[in-house]
């Protein structure tokens, strides 16, 4: 049942660094996790048809129509190139730790930006208070979206930028003028109009500030130094990152016109949402665990726009067993003996997987998963973010899936029904039937073991000990796991078709 | 949500002022109880009815002998057991962190109305067993700690004495379940006390102050091994060398937490046996 990660995890996540976090978006040289420096990433190939592949939301031939690089013979663009080398000739120590900071590659380090604010607002408001839309609660849900749009906005802004690339044909400054150094590799024959890391920049920060605007000037600032950085590695020229700029903003204001619109906001239900569910006295239905009671965690999530799937009612399971019967109580004398008898071993796979509060939440842990494997084959910008956004799109999918059926089922937590069955994880404040960890779980593993399928298996096994680690925490079921691994794996199908035939090689 | 008690989240092997004396051995068991119901989130007094009351026993083993007169080594082993009252935490127990220590005693003086010594120690604590570093219900920090100190002590001949110690304590980085390697907050210490032994019996009342040198603060969820954790301690100990049993004593001890951040305000009392070995001479 051991699976050993393809690296350690070595984000800056986990519980009790919020006060970290707190004090700065990227505590890059932060002491309290031991992260290794990550290398440049230089990817294997171009992937020079990927202005032709299918976007998600964007048009990306009605945004390309708007740009025009400067003619390269102006004055302008010389005196742009002459930016560069006196940059260049003043490098501080800092600008060069910049420059191979952003290199490791402009996808994954938004991609772990957005973990981080994840980390920072996975934190259950205290109850009573009213919401606070500057204060979002980044629990499992909210953060599946989270990653979803993010993702969805890096792969659509790289679709048009990569149009652009190949429709202009710009030579990158370091190859227009021998003057000019690469401070880190580039690729040399990626245009350089409009700027990748640019676009991706723009295009994260703006989700992200949408989505964490309690963050946004540390958002804002992050993005000013990643755009900076990519002129003094010799990489673009300053119009490149304007244009990537501007291609960004207007990527990013669609996406986000869609969230506006997808129900997420309205997922979090009301009172008389509760009152029409449950009255918290029916033993065989749900009920919170947490002193002070606290209702259920996203009770209309079921409702959010999905991406792949055409309904939940279309893939809703059957229902949980029945409590008269075998199975169900076989289901919880199982969990009463792994409260008794969870080795050391359990304890640790239950702590790997677990994910809680404080955290960057499942989803973000296949997030992790997905980096590893970006990195192992060098997958360009665009493919990168192309992973991404079939994972997390399917992700957050399975979520609304999973969502759906817990609260159509009401199954209550097996400490509900015994007591005595003892937790080695949190009780999450929500049903049992499906495991949302079961479900996130298949469903990341399915899409990459359709884009990697040299580690189907090593991504298949690590989904199967994360939906057993619920079991051997004692607060999921079998079924929850064996339903919820069947329903990710159906959801993240849908998915895959689209990778299929989104166009790319 | 909770932290494990300071006393015992954090292993330290206890020095004092007094050498044994060459030849001179005495082993120990200790048995002890803590408890809190509210802890300190940053500096903020809390409490969660999720977890109730935690409460800790521990039973020690603690040796301490003289090499010469001069040289002291000591070794401690706690087993620990800690569980919640409320909710639905698993509760956590085991043996924690094995102790070694060596103190030095570089400087005995005649002074008026009595001694001073100045005494060198270091000691080293490592776990044996493989508890979770960061459960909520956790007996242990996992770090493997450092720690060197000087302690000072005036013994005047009427039997007072005053003992003032200071020392710093590095802790290792931990690996944690969920994959992290973590740096764990180092700290210095300064514990002082005041006593009187006279024939058979020992009194001494003290005070501790440990403060973290970094770390984060305790998350409204859980504890990790890198929360800054500060705190003031006082207590007392009695001990009784028993009149009709050779070389045989009991003590009895109580301490709690005045002042913290980001530790339990825990509350510890303890009673002990303690056994004289047959003298060796020494070295």
């Amino acid at each position: 049942m051991k699976t050993t990660p393809l690296r350690q995890r070595a984000t800056a996540a986990g519980l009790g660094l919020v006060a970290v976090f707190g004090m700065g978006l990227l505590a890059s040289c932060d002491k309290v996790i031991i992260e290794p420096p990550i290398p440049t990433l230089v990817p294997t190939s171009n992937d020079i048809s990927g202005g032709a592949w299918k976007t998600y939301i964007v048009n990306a031939d009605s945004v390309v129509a708007l740009m025009t690089p400067l003619d390269s013979t102006s004055d302008t663009y010389k005196a742009e190139l002459n930016e560069i080398k006196q940059l260049q000739s003043a490098l501080t120590p800092e600008q060069t730790a910049d420059i191979q900071y952003w290199s490791s590659g402009a996808v994954l380090r938004w991609n772990e930006i957005s973990r981080k604010l994840v980390v920072k607002y996975n934190v259950a408001p205290i109850v009573g208070t009213p919401p606070n839309p500057k204060v979002p609660f980044a629990q499992p849900p909210f953060a599946s979206r989270a990653y979803a749009l993010l993702s969805v906005a890096q792969y659509d802004a790289l679709v048009c930028a990569w149009k652009a690339k190949f429709k202009f044909g710009r030579r990158a400054p370091f190859l227009a003028d021998a003057g000019i150094k690469q401070i880190v590799p580039i690729v040399n024959d990626l245009p350089s109009y409009p700027s990748e890391h640019a676009v991706v920049a723009r295009a994260s920060a703006e989700v992200l500030k949408y989505l964490f605007p309690g963050d946004s000037a540390q958002i804002e600032e992050q993005a000013g130094k990643h755009l900076d950085t990519r002129v003094c590695a010799g990489a673009n020229v300053r119009s490149e990152i304007r244009a990537a700029d501007s291609l960004g903003r207007m990527v990013a204001a669609q996406i986000v016109a869609y969230a506006k619109t997808d129900n997420a906001n309205k997922a979090g239900g009301n009172v008389s949402y509760w009152t029409n569910v449950t009255n918290f006295t029916d033993p065989k239905k749900w009920t919170s665990l947490e002193l002070p009671f606290r209702g259920g965690m996203t009770p209309e999530w079921g409702k959010v726009k999905t991406w792949h799937i055409p309904s939940v009612e279309a893939l809703r399971p059957g229902p949980p067993p029945d409590f008269a019967t075998v199975e169900f109580d076989a289901s919880l004398k199982e969990l009463g003996n792994m409260s008794d008898s969870r080795t050391r071993e359990q304890w640790r796979i239950t702590d790997f997987w677990a994910d809680g509060a404080g955290t960057e939440t499942p989803p973000g842990h296949w997030n992790i998963i997905a980096e590893d494997l970006i990195r192992k084959y060098a997958q360009s910008e665009i493919r990168a973010a192309r992973t991404m956004a079939l994972m997390n799109t399917a992700i957050m999918d399975g979520g609304i899936q999973c969502w759906d059926a817990k609260y159509f089922y009401m199954l209550p937590r097996p400490s509900q029904m015994n007591p005595e069955i003892k937790t080695a994880t949190g009780i999450p404040n929500f049903p049992a039937y499906t495991s949302g960890h079961s479900t996130f779980s298949a469903a990341g593993a399915t899409v990459l073991s359709y884009i990697f399928p040299n580690d189907k298996t090593a991504v298949e096994n690590m989904a199967i000990e994360a939906a057993m680690s619920r079991l051997y925490g004692c607060i999921h079921y079998r079924f929850d796991n064996d339903t919820g691994l069947v329903y990710g794996t159906k959801v993240a199908e849908f998915a895959v078709a689209r990778g299929r035939a989104d166009g790319s090689p | 949500m909770l932290i494990a008690g300071v006393a015992t989240t954090t292993a330290q092997v206890a020095v004092d002022g007094f050498m044994r004396g060459a030849g001179r051995t005495s082993a120990s068991v200790s048995f002890s109880t803590e408890s809190y119901d509210e802890y300190w989130q940053g500096t903020t007094l809390r409490s969660n009815p999720n977890l109730g009351t935690i409460s800790t026993q521990s039973v020690g083993l603690y040796v301490s002998g003289g090499i010469t007169d001069y040289v002291d080594v000591i070794l401690s082993l706690p087993y620990i057991s800690a569980q919640p009252s409320a909710g639905n935490w698993a509760s956590q127990s085991g043996l924690q962190d094995l102790g070694a220590a060596v103190k030095v005693r570089p400087l005995h003086l005649e002074v008026p109305e009595g001694n001073l010594s100045v005494i060198a120690a270091g000691s080293i604590t490592t776990p044996v067993g493989d508890y979770i570093p960061d459960a909520p219900v956790a007996i242990g920090h996992y770090s493997t700690n450092f720690d060197s100190r000087v302690v000072v002590n005036y013994n005047t001949t009427f039997g007072g004495f005053a003992t003032l110690q200071g020392g710093y304590i590095h802790r290792s980085n931990v690996d944690v379940d969920r994959g992290y390697t973590v740096a764990v907050p180092d700290a210095v210490d300064f514990i002082g006390k005041l006593g009187y032994y006279t024939g058979p019996f020992y009194v001494d009342a003290w005070m501790q102050r440990q403060n973290a040198q970094s770390g984060t603060n305790l998350s409204p969820q859980a504890p990790f091994p890198t929360n800054k954790q500060s705190y003031t301690k006082i207590g007392a100990t009695a001990y009784y060398s028993l009149p009709w049993v050779e070389n045989l004593g009991v003590s009895v001890g109580f301490g709690t937490v005045l002042d913290g951040i980001n530790v339990g305000k825990a509350m510890r009392i303890s009673g002990g046996i303690s056994y004289g070995l047959p003298e060796w001479g020494g070295m």
